[in-house]
């Protein structure tokens, strides 16, 4: 929350919906980051006391910036029985998607590759053992990949006093419901209507993935974090396009922060929003602000690259180091694996008719809006499945279709909540003039 | 709203078309997401929920990360395990990692196999180096003695029962 307040207290008003939505976002990060800096010094109750320190020091220094800049809270309210209608609907959602994951095991991700992090460093008093980054027979459970949810999960493991399978899975509801309503609150902010924000948020869980596939929203699996935080970071650039004030290139420089912390594919991400940022920068005239704010990212980038380098880490084996060799050999993957990634998107069993709605709504967004912002939203929905597809151009897996099958479906995952803000922009049907929209 | 006017024509063709688009796409969802809330129950609420369920479902093992845990607390301290799985079977693979998992901090080595057989590798095992041999759907070398059964499909070994040799 201090981080968030922080971030917000340009700010006259402050939502408390996206001031919680957001606190529960970077809460993740700052705790994550804040275990790992601090364990590599401290271990046991003096890192858990460290960081509960720091926490309570960041909650009062945002506190006291908010009385000192006279800031007031105040909680949006739906006006209109639509309004209402919907609002109940997505707090029923949000409920629901508490009960199904409470209901639902650990997926195999979620379990072998997360949970297991969180379990050992749970018994090593905080601290991942060095042995486990090079223990060649746990390569499975992947040492490379970064830490942010493995030590949210260590830090409720340490205040309950065990690892447990069962109250670990209550985390990822809460990214659901952040993630529902800040894509209400962004796709209202966007498209100038609020109930285009509601109804979008009311459709999200719709998508059969989110609770029956195989890395969903009920699983423990970082693939829907992800994707929350990739939707927010793009929704406040998005917004920055209509705003004098600072603070959302800000939370668009934090969220860039923590993308390739959650996840090795948060590093595409991150170069994705990097790109559009730029763009967005040259077009606002804030270069120098978006030069700064990809320096937080750059730097966890980095220095969990340094940190691998220095554990001795297994090397990942999913992938072959990318050189033109392999990609010459390669080229006659394109066929099957743009055949595999349509045979997904058409499979109506993970998605109903979701990609038909995201693909109209982007004829909407390049071919009737053709505005910056369209292009921007287009752009990072398109590119990030173009990059992932092309990175099976170099998978090791004997079998290249096979790890497409397994692993496209998640990755799509992550552009989920950023093709439902597409579409509430093309329900909305109508370019928001950048002086008309909510503040 | 006046059908002469292309402004309003295009919005009422907006209109139906994403209305329709929007029911198909709930008529489609809705049914298999509402499979996913009704299916299972809540619970266990314990600390190897997702284990103990798994192991259950796949070996019929009951509080099987508890049997399996106390089974390789028996084995010698300082000395890998070593697990055998089958390539081509992924509920084998996954009972290969469950056991890795479990079985922290000590290290282990997961040895897949083509076959359900593992008599040439079991042969080749250094016995100083290895506590025990840990069959998941695999089929022991029959010159390898009894074993310690794990549910209906998990064989550990411990070392001093696989020094023989046929």
């Amino acid at each position: 929350m201090g981080v968030t307040l922080l971030l917000l207290r340009s700010l006259s008003r402050l939502n408390l919906l996206e001031c919680g939505c957001l606190a529960w976002l970077f809460g993740v990060g700052v705790v994550s980051l804040l275990l790992w800096i601090g364990g590599t010094l401290v271990s046991g109750v003096i890192l858990q006391a460290i960081v509960t320190v720091a926490c309570l020091a960041l909650g009062v220094t945002g506190w006291r910036a908010k009385q000192r800049a006279g800031v007031i809270f105040e909680l949006p309210r739906p006006s209109g029985i639509t309004q209402w209608l919907l609002t109940i609907f997505v707090l029923l959602e949000i409920a629901t998607i508490f009960f199904v994951s409470a209901k639902h095991t650990l997926g195999w991700d979620g379990l072998l590759n997360w949970e297991i992090k969180a379990r050992y460093a749970f018994v090593n008093g905080g601290v991942l053992p060095v042995e486990y980054y090079s223990s060649a027979g746990r390569s499975f459970s992947h040492p490379e990949y970064p830490l942010g949810i493995p030590l949210t999960e260590l830090w409720l493991y340490m205040w309950i006093g065990e690892a447990h399978q069962f109250w670990i899975k209550t985390i990822f509801p809460f990214f659901y419901a952040a993630g529902a309503c800040l894509l209400a609150l962004i796709a209202t902010r966007i498209s100038g209507r609020c109930w285009v924000g509601l109804l979008i948020a009311a459709l999200f869980p719709f998508i059969p993935y989110f609770t029956s596939g195989p890395g969903g929203v009920i699983v423990g699996y970082v693939d829907f974090p992800v994707s929350i935080v990739y939707l927010t970071g793009l929704g406040y650039l998005l917004y920055s396009l209509s705003t004098r004030i600072e603070y959302p290139f800000y939370i668009y420089a934090s969220c860039l922060a923590l993308l390739p912390w959650l996840k090795q594919e948060g590093a595409i991400l991150w170069c994705v929003l990097v790109a559009l940022g730029l763009v967005v920068s040259w077009q606002q005239k804030k270069v120098r602000l978006f030069a700064v704010s990809i320096l937080p990212g750059l730097f966890v980038i980095i220095s969990w690259r340094l940190y691998l380098k220095l554990m001795d880490a297994v090397p990942p084996t999913d992938f072959s180091p990318l050189s033109v060799h392999a990609l010459l050999n390669s080229a006659h993957r394109v066929g099957p694996i743009c055949r595999t990634l349509f045979a997904e998107i058409e499979s109506t069993n993970h998605w109903g008719s979701f990609w038909l709605l995201t693909g109209l709504a982007l004829l909407y967004l390049l071919v009737l809006f053709r505005d910056i912002r369209s292009v921007v939203l287009a752009g990072a929905i398109l590119v990030p499945v173009m990059v992932y597809s092309s990175t099976y151009l170099f998978s090791a897996w004997p079998s290249y279709t096979a790890h497409v099958t397994a692993s496209m479906p998640r990755l799509l995952l992550h552009i989920v909540p950023t093709a439902w803000l597409a579409i509430g922009l093309a329900l909305s049907f109508r370019r928001v003039e950048p002086e008309k929209q909510h503040t | 709203m006046n059908w002469r006017n292309l402004r309003d024509r295009l919005l009422i063709g907006h209109i139906i078309v994403w209305s329709s688009l929007l029911c198909l796409f709930l008529f489609q969802s809705a049914p298999i997401s509402t499979r996913a809330v009704l299916e299972n129950r809540i619970g266990p609420i314990e600390a190897n929920h997702s284990t103990d369920l798994y192991l259950q479902a796949l070996t019929g093992l009951q509080n099987g990360s508890q049997s399996v845990d106390e089974s390789l607390q028996s084995l010698p301290k300082g000395k890998r395990l070593l697990i055998f799985v089958r390539s081509d079977n992924s509920p084998s693979e996954f009972l290969g990692m469950l056991i890795a998992y479990l079985s922290w901090p000590r290290q282990v080595q997961i040895v897949k196999l083509r076959g359900t057989t593992a008599d040439e590798e079991v042969e080749a095992i250094a016995p100083a180096s290895v506590a025990g041999i840990v069959f998941c759907s695999v089929s022991p070398p029959t010159w390898l003695g009894k074993g310690i059964r794990l549910g209906s499909s998990i064989l550990l070994v411990p070392v001093p029962a696989s020094e023989a040799r046929p």
